[in-house]
């Protein structure tokens, strides 16, 4: 009962945090840092607000909740009947994605070599092991863009022809998080207690498969609810469900639940189920998450060298193609949006807990963890003291960085179908 | 030859519709058998597993049985049966307890729906049936229960040694537990059907009514019952004086909760059905501490909110927009816990209780009827409404045990075996009784013909509006057409879940 009291009172907390007028109030622009802040505060090893017991009792619904953002991100990522001239123009937001993405790994990896080096923090044994895996994942995790603030951005601008593609960089850019999640899946050798698989690649190619087969058997359960209660319902079962066999298969169960959530995009289901309400059910459920995760970090030198580096390294990746995108520095219609892209997407932190669940904090994967939610915070923080200083802050009405407008669907216009 | 009747057509695709949902779950089913038989699964599953098994299990099963009349919610007690300890086992009983906290919130949220459904126009026009319904009830159940309890004692494995007194006061426990109802099937019928007219008024009053009637009742049998087990046990009234003073208690946290829940959507009406959860939770585990009466408290809320505020509509709404999912979880979960090997043990004198109950609650009907001079529809088929039993007779029962022993452990395994059997009856023989009373369906009628002369002023978006349409992010999407819409028309028959709109 008391960890269901917990984790109600977060759940009201993170509602009234994301009414927009107290968002402005106290939330603006800097969400994740004051979540995990407040998480941290909780810990165990601080005000212990949040004990061990709590924590652990918690831990079923933390799955559920990183599930449940999982799918909805899948879910909008994924749209069916893309036009070819969008298609087109994505393949440089694409091609800028697999960009930052090689360029964070590359920079993790020399980075974990050097602490390695250096004996600090890492285990030498498992850095050799899992220094691929770990580079992958965490470039991968931290790739990519915040949607949210992107899509708030464009919407205090007129149209632009180069929204276009911004949109259809970081809806398929989250996509990129869950590859990677795959990935440091096959990579990432298994823990000695996981015991279930032979090999580290049954785990990637479990997860895809598992995902989609949710998705058939979604699609064949609901089939024919004419109430969309009915389907909400049965989804919210599905995501339960996923979760209790991603637990049982030590798997992670975002990585499953986004497959699942593209299997609903590609079907059409997605947006249907978005437009029904879901959609406003991300921002609070993501806070709860990061109370929760803030909770259980770890900060060691290790994880805080990582974390900081990745960070700085994101956003000399990022400005350096925002300038590559940009013609003429002056024009607001170009630069407020593309300086949406300095903060770390969303589903950084949940993938990356859901990882971190998975192999039971086995082999620093929560120093991967603590490494993502470092990233995230400072590359947030810089993204404001960005717009605080360049005055773009006045062009927005108190933004705030959780995806806000992430389950918002594209429009036509958006997706260029029918122009 | 072609079959065009529109209704052989709806009944086909609700066939197909049905059997394609139970060929995802056998899909379901079939790959986590697969994952354990290839080790990639370990043979026990967790309770969050459990929990969205019968979340999507219950969907699945409630269809199936709507095609043949009977109620969604027989559909969830059975994929319940099948999936727990007592079929398949396919998780334990520690998994069955887990889930009780998802419980808490049901019964709040049904007690609030209950209290919030009986408006006081309601109760001053069928004061006279409710008392003397209840009455009749209590006097003719509890007698004709103990004596029957009595009459089939020697024949009961852990009653046959026992004294003659000790078995005339259990024979009394007995019947003053056969006395309680179930609030939640008759909601979740009601709700299903769309019932209303003078049967639904009737069945839900004498429910509510007898909740706390039964409370007393058992109180006074548990005393005498202690007393003749345990010859140490001294009797003594003050047990009634701390009942009383808990139920006046109960009245007075439920009037609280119930201002308090008003004024949330007064001021800020928003959100309201976190808020209602939230206050849920949090008013059971006070309930907890202080031993309130946890249905009473909330069922005298949604009283004071349809009563004394404005908002009982908005609180009707709020507590079915999350009833869909809770209800199935609730009633699955019910289904999970019976443990029906005492059933298989002992079914012929369960069945003898079972159908003796049901025959002493036609009894106490007819006798309140005839006190009360009831209209047709009542005096015919009323106690179809109040065969069902569920979670308020296991936690009389669950008293019985703490209080009595090995004895009161026996009892509850036969309480137990009897409910499993009342609430396969029980929702089917309601659901039968409505409709030939010819009120299935009515509350829609009643809502369509009420929305347009009636305005009070309270234009206010519903919870369901708040929760589905009221898109923060501006996501709204014109293409749904009539795909989302929600409240359907129509018998319960032919919807899928049950709609959201007021009976009120």
């Amino acid at each position: 009962m008391t960890a269901v009291l917990v984790l109600l009172g977060l759940l009201s907390l993170g509602t009234l945090a994301s009414r927009r007028g107290f968002a402005a109030f106290v939330f603006s622009q800097v969400s994740t840092p004051i979540l995990l802040g407040v998480g941290m505060l909780c810990a165990p090893n601080a005000l212990n607000l949040l004990n061990d017991d709590t924590l652990g009792a918690l831990e079923p619904a933390l799955r559920v909740g990183a599930a449940w953002l999982a799918l909805l991100i899948g879910a909008r990522g994924m749209q069916p009947r893309l036009s070819r001239s969008y298609l087109q123009r994505g393949w440089s937001a694409l091609l800028a994605a697999v960009y930052t993405w090689a360029g964070l790994a590359l920079v993790t990896y020399g980075m974990i070599f050097l602490l390695d080096r250096t004996q600090q923090g890492f285990d030498a044994t498992t850095t050799r092991l899992n220094a691929v895996g770990a580079a992958v994942l965490l470039g991968g995790l931290t790739a990519q863009t915040g949607l949210g603030m992107t899509c708030e951005a464009l919407a205090n601008l007129a149209p632009h022809r180069s929204h276009r593609v911004l949109r259809f960089l970081c809806r398929h850019d989250e996509a990129a998080g869950a590859i990677a999640l795959c990935l440091a899946l096959w990579l990432w050798p298994l823990p000695e207690q996981a015991g279930l698989y032979k090999e580290s690649w049954q785990a990637a190619i479990g997860v895809v498969v598992l995902g989609l087969g949710f998705g058939v058997v979604h699609h064949v359960v609901a089939r024919g609810a004419e109430d969309m209660r009915v389907r909400v319902v049965g989804l919210i079962g599905m995501v339960i469900l996923l979760a209790g066999v991603a637990l049982d298969l030590r798997l992670p169960e975002a990585a499953i639940a986004f497959f699942f959530g593209v299997t609903l995009g590609m079907s059409g289901q997605g947006q249907k189920l978005l437009s029904h309400g879901l959609g406003r059910t991300e921002r609070p459920v993501r806070m709860v998450l990061l109370v929760l995760l803030g909770a259980q970090l770890k900060f060691t030198v290790a994880a805080v060298l990582l974390g900081f580096l990745v960070a700085i390294t994101r956003m000399l990746l990022k400005v350096g193609l925002r300038n590559a995108f940009l013609d003429d520095n002056d024009d607001p219609q170009k630069t407020l949006p593309l300086r949406a892209l300095i903060p770390a997407g969303g589903t950084a932190v949940p993938f990356a807990l859901s990882f971190a669940l998975s192999r039971g904090n086995a082999l620093a994967t929560s120093e991967i963890l603590t490494a993502v939610a470092i990233a995230v915070t400072v590359t947030e923080v810089v993204t404001m003291l960005d717009w605080r200083l360049s005055g773009a802050s006045s062009h927005f009405d108190a933004i705030d960085v959780v995806t806000l407008d992430a389950s918002a669907p594209p429009t036509i216009d958006d997706e260029g179908g029918a122009a | 030859m072609s079959t065009s009747n529109p209704g052989t057509v709806r009944l086909q695709t609700k066939v197909v519709n049905a059997l394609f949902g139970v060929v995802g779950l056998a899909m379901l089913a079939g790959g986590v058998f697969g994952l354990q038989k290839l080790g990639f699964a370990s043979r026990s599953l967790s309770a969050i597993f459990a929990l969205g098994l019968l979340l999507v299990g219950g969907m699945v099963g409630g269809r199936v049985v709507s095609i043949i009349g009977m109620p969604r919610l027989t559909g969830y007690l059975i994929v319940g049966v099948l999936a727990g300890p007592s079929g398949f086992a396919l998780f334990s009983p520690h998994e069955v307890h887990d889930l009780e906290l998802i419980n808490t919130l049901a019964l709040a949220l049904i007690a609030l729906q209950a209290g919030a459904e009986l408006t006081m126009p309601m109760l001053r026009r069928s004061f006279k049936s409710l008392a003397a319904a209840s009455l009749g009830h209590c006097v003719v159940i509890t007698l004709g229960m103990a004596a029957l309890f009595v009459g089939i004692s020697p024949f009961v494995p852990f009653l046959a040694d026992l004294s003659f007194n000790i078995r005339i006061a259990l024979g009394v426990l007995w019947g003053a537990m056969a006395v309680s109802k179930a609030p939640a099937d008759t909601l979740a019928i009601l709700s299903e059907t769309r019932a209303k007219g003078p049967l639904a008024e009737h069945a839900l009053g004498v429910v509510v009514l007898l909740d706390v009637l039964v409370l007393i009742l058992f109180a006074g049998a548990m005393m005498y019952a202690k007393a003749e087990v345990d010859p140490n046990a001294h009797f003594s009234l003050m047990a009634f004086v701390h009942l009383g003073e808990e139920l006046f208690a109960s009245v007075a946290a439920g009037t609280t909760l119930g201002l308090v829940i008003a004024f949330y959507f007064w001021a800020v009406g928003k959100e309201r059905l976190l808020f209602t959860v939230v206050m849920s939770y949090v008013v059971t585990a006070f309930c907890i501490f202080f031993h309130y009466d946890t249905l009473l408290v909330f069922v005298v809320a949604g009283f004071v909110v349809m009563n004394l505020t404005k908002k009982g509509h908005e609180l009707i709404e709020t507590t079915e927009s999350a009833g869909s999912a809770v209800m199935v979880v609730f009633f699955a979960t019910a289904g999970a816990g019976l443990d029906l090997s005492i059933l298989v043990r002992m079914w012929p004198i369960a069945l003898t209780l079972a159908f003796g109950r049901i025959f002493f609650t036609f009894l106490g009907c007819r006798l309140g009827h005839r006190l009360a001079q009831d209209p047709d529809a009542v005096r015919k088929y009323a106690f179809t409404s109040f065969i069902s039993q569920a979670g308020v007779t296991i936690g009389l029962a669950q008293i019985a045990q703490a209080q009595l022993g090995d004895l009161g452990g026996h009892l509850k395994g036969l309480v137990i075996a009897v409910i499993g059997i009342n609430e396969l009856v029980g929702p089917l023989m309601f659901k039968i009784g409505l409709a030939r009373s010819g009120e299935v369906g009515m509350a829609d009628l009643h809502t369509a013909e009420a929305d347009e002369p009636h305005d009070d002023g309270d234009e206010e978006p519903s919870a369901d509006d708040a929760l589905h349409d009221e898109n923060d992010d501006g996501s709204e999407d014109a293409t749904e057409g009539g795909e989302g819409r929600e409240g359907g028309s129509g018998s319960g028959d032919d919807t899928d879940a049950q709609p959201p709109t007021s009976r009120s």
